[in-house]
């Protein structure tokens, strides 16, 4: 792979201290975004995929803290830089999108001021250059009639163009890195197939690396080259996507890929159910263990570390990659 | 499902609009949201109807008008052939011991000051199932055991728990009344896809058991795919197909309803690489509809008769109806992909 990695995290761990104990909910985890490529981050509600995201983007906030690892955007690690710093690039190197965006655009103001003020805290452009930068990005992100509906308040526009308008104004300052956390959540399926066909536009004219979190492992698949499957705050399983989803190593990922639900083929007598993440915390061992119909006796007392099965392919089981494939249901 | 008796739920030609006043340059404007335009429906008793469509299609509506929390202004619900609308109070209140409703959102459809026992108990209380404090907390504990919380949650307030359990907690409080008719009103499509699949199975379980009528209401195809035998979708406030379940998925004869499962995302395409692919447009807003058939706009099909005459609601096949002027184009773009 010849692509230059735009953030490189390595071993990063994030510990919530409450009253009820520390949950480490990102617990050694390390991934590559390269520049061009989309990577997917799937995993169930739970597992910790927020709290990377917020982890990136330096926004965790007590009782939640980064105890260890190096997030490196660009060479630099984040976990080290300064405040001041760390905000020149939030909103320009790195853009972010959160799920319902509602909440996070403010109800007072239209929204051409709240792309204006993305463009313009940036960089030093006069309020009509802005105002344009402000059309060309709502026209981008597929917004009809840009110029008018830069008069418009949040409310005023549809959940789906909510979500766009949030889009535009993370890629407004043309980052290097988008980190998008499952921006279609909240949106009727006709919705989000709207905004990932654009958001598929937006990449073939943009080099920015792409780390796109989901729950929607068959979203994901239509739009991440590369995948990561993370359960109990670690990964279990990492590589390109159509080996990950064609041929998952691990267990997990393995029922993860049968639970999706498809409308083709057979209908189903019974769906299949998986294993929750929550309060997985404190188990040694494999974070799958008790689910696992494969598990052996070191499964519950040592902690599988990442192996490669296949060139550029690594799961964390202590399968071996024949056994895997001998032990496939 | 084959049944000549009375449908157990009829709709016929429900309208309902909601009054609004907007301020406009010429003062407050008296407007009209057109939320249900003429829907017919016949239900079966023991079937599982998926009724399918964006948000502001009208489902919920027809959902609140199904149990009489709205009043059509044109039409009537039957319900075992009484016109719902022509009830009696105690009639009415039997009525909503056997139509059931689960609403969307799980967290303000408890109250966060009482239990999620207690919930469940004053379901019982209310209408008279069982007599007595002692009994009505173990009926409470069983029915919580029956969809899957399990009766150490009865002492819980609803904080406690996730979407996914308060929506079993919803259920449970649901079943209490011995209900004929269980309506869920997008409230499997909001959770996880393993919370999702939990609920989806209880259902199906249910079904026979207790020999249960369903109303699943979704945006989401994938919810109603394993579960539905019949399939109702609806756009702007009309419905534009109705079929079996294997029919409406493998060979829709509207160009919504394809349009609908094509915008599923899918494992199958995303191994072939195949991307995303949408329908052009926003849903129009229902107060200001555009004239003729409502998806022209967004539609790959529409001609000029589509844009100036609204298509009727057909039986075109046996158990198939559709509203479209160029369904059987529907039918021939299948055998081309």
């Amino acid at each position: 792979m010849s692509n230059e990695t735009v953030l490189d995290v390595r071993e990063l761990r994030t510990y919530y201290y409450t009253v009820t104990g520390t949950h480490k909910v990102v617990d050694g985890f390390s991934f590559q975004v390269r520049k061009g490529r989309v990577l997917g981050l799937a995993g169930p509600g739970g597992s910790g995929k927020t709290t990377v995201a917020a982890s990136v983007m330096r926004l965790i906030q007590p009782p939640g803290k980064i105890v260890g690892g190096e997030i490196y955007f660009k060479g630099k690690d984040l976990v080290k830089m300064p405040e001041r710093e760390l905000a020149k690039l939030r909103g320009s190197e790195i853009g972010m999108v959160f799920q319902d965006a509602s909440s996070y655009m403010d109800p007072l103001y239209v929204i051409g001021d709240q792309l204006m003020e993305t463009v313009q805290a940036h960089a030093q452009v006069t309020n009509e250059q802005a105002r344009q930068r402000g059309i060309e990005l709502l026209s981008l992100v597929g917004i009809p009639d840009a110029a008018d509906r830069m008069k418009n308040y949040p409310h005023q526009f549809s959940g789906g163009m909510q979500q766009r308008a949030l889009i535009a104004m993370a890629i407004a300052n043309n980052p290097s890195l988008i980190i998008l956390d499952d921006p279609t959540r909240s949106l009727d399926v006709t919705i989000q197939a709207q905004v990932m066909q654009m958001l598929d536009r937006l990449r073939e004219k943009t080099e920015a690396g792409i780390l796109l979190i989901s729950s929607n492992v068959a979203l994901m698949s239509q739009f991440a080259d590369d995948m990561l499957i993370m359960f109990g705050g670690r990964c279990i399983e990492m590589g390109p996507k159509n080996v990950v989803i064609g041929r998952p190593h691990h267990p997990h990922t393995k029922s993860l890929i049968e639970a999706i639900p498809v409308l083709e083929g057979e209908r189903l007598e019974r769906l299949k159910v998986l294993v929750e993440s929550r309060g997985l915390w404190e188990r040694s061992g494999c974070v799958w263990y008790s689910a696992c119909p494969f598990r052996m006796d070191r499964c519950a007392v040592e902690v599988p570390e990442l192996v490669e099965v296949e060139e550029g392919h690594y799961s964390a089981c202590f399968l071996g990659v024949g056994e895997a494939k001998k032990a496939a249901p | 499902m084959t049944n000549n008796e009375t449908p157990i739920l009829e709709i016929v030609d429900a309208h309902k609009y909601y009054d609004l006043k907007t301020l406009t340059a010429f003062g407050r404007v008296r407007e009209k949201v057109k939320a249900v335009r003429g829907v017919s429906l016949k239900l079966v008793q023991g079937e599982a109807l998926g009724l399918v469509g964006e948000s502001g299609c009208g489902k919920s509506t027809l959902a609140r008008l199904i149990v009489k929390l709205e009043t059509p202004h044109q039409g009537t619900v039957f319900f075992r052939g009484q016109d719902v609308f022509k009830m009696s109070p105690k009639e009415t209140k039997e009525t909503h011991r056997r139509i059931q409703l689960i609403f969307q959102n799980p967290f303000s459809s408890l109250s966060p000051a009482m239990t999620i026992g207690e919930h469940v108990a004053d379901a019982l209380t209310i209408h008279n199932i069982v007599r007595g404090k002692a009994a009505i907390e173990e009926r409470a504990k069983q029915l919580l055991d029956t969809v899957g919380i399990g009766r150490e949650v009865y002492g819980n307030y609803p904080s406690l728990s996730s979407a996914g359990d308060l929506q079993l907690a919803n259920i449970a409080r649901a079943l209490a009344t011995n209900p004929d008719i269980l309506i869920s009103d997008e409230g499997i499509s909001v959770l996880d896809a393993s919370e999702q699949a939990k609920i989806l199975n209880l259902l199906k379980d249910l079904q026979d058991e207790l020999k249960l009528t369903y109303i699943i209401i979704t945006h989401d195809l994938s919810v109603v795919r394993h579960i539905c035998d019949r399939l109702v979708v609806m756009y702007l406030g009309k419905v534009m197909e109705i079929g079996d379940n294997a029919s409406v998925f493998s060979a829709p004869i509207n160009p919504y309803t394809k349009a609908l499962i094509e915008s599923v995302p899918s494992v199958a395409k995303g191994l072939r690489d195949i991307r995303m692919t949408a329908m052009k447009g926003e849903v129009p807003s229902p107060i200001h509809l555009p004239p003729g058939c409502t998806f022209a706009p967004r539609c790959d099909l529409a001609t000029d008769a589509c844009r100036q005459t609204e298509p009727e609601l057909i039986e075109v096949m046996p158990g198939r109806s559709t509203a479209c002027h160029h369904w059987e184009q529907v039918t021939r773009m299948h055998a081309t992909s």
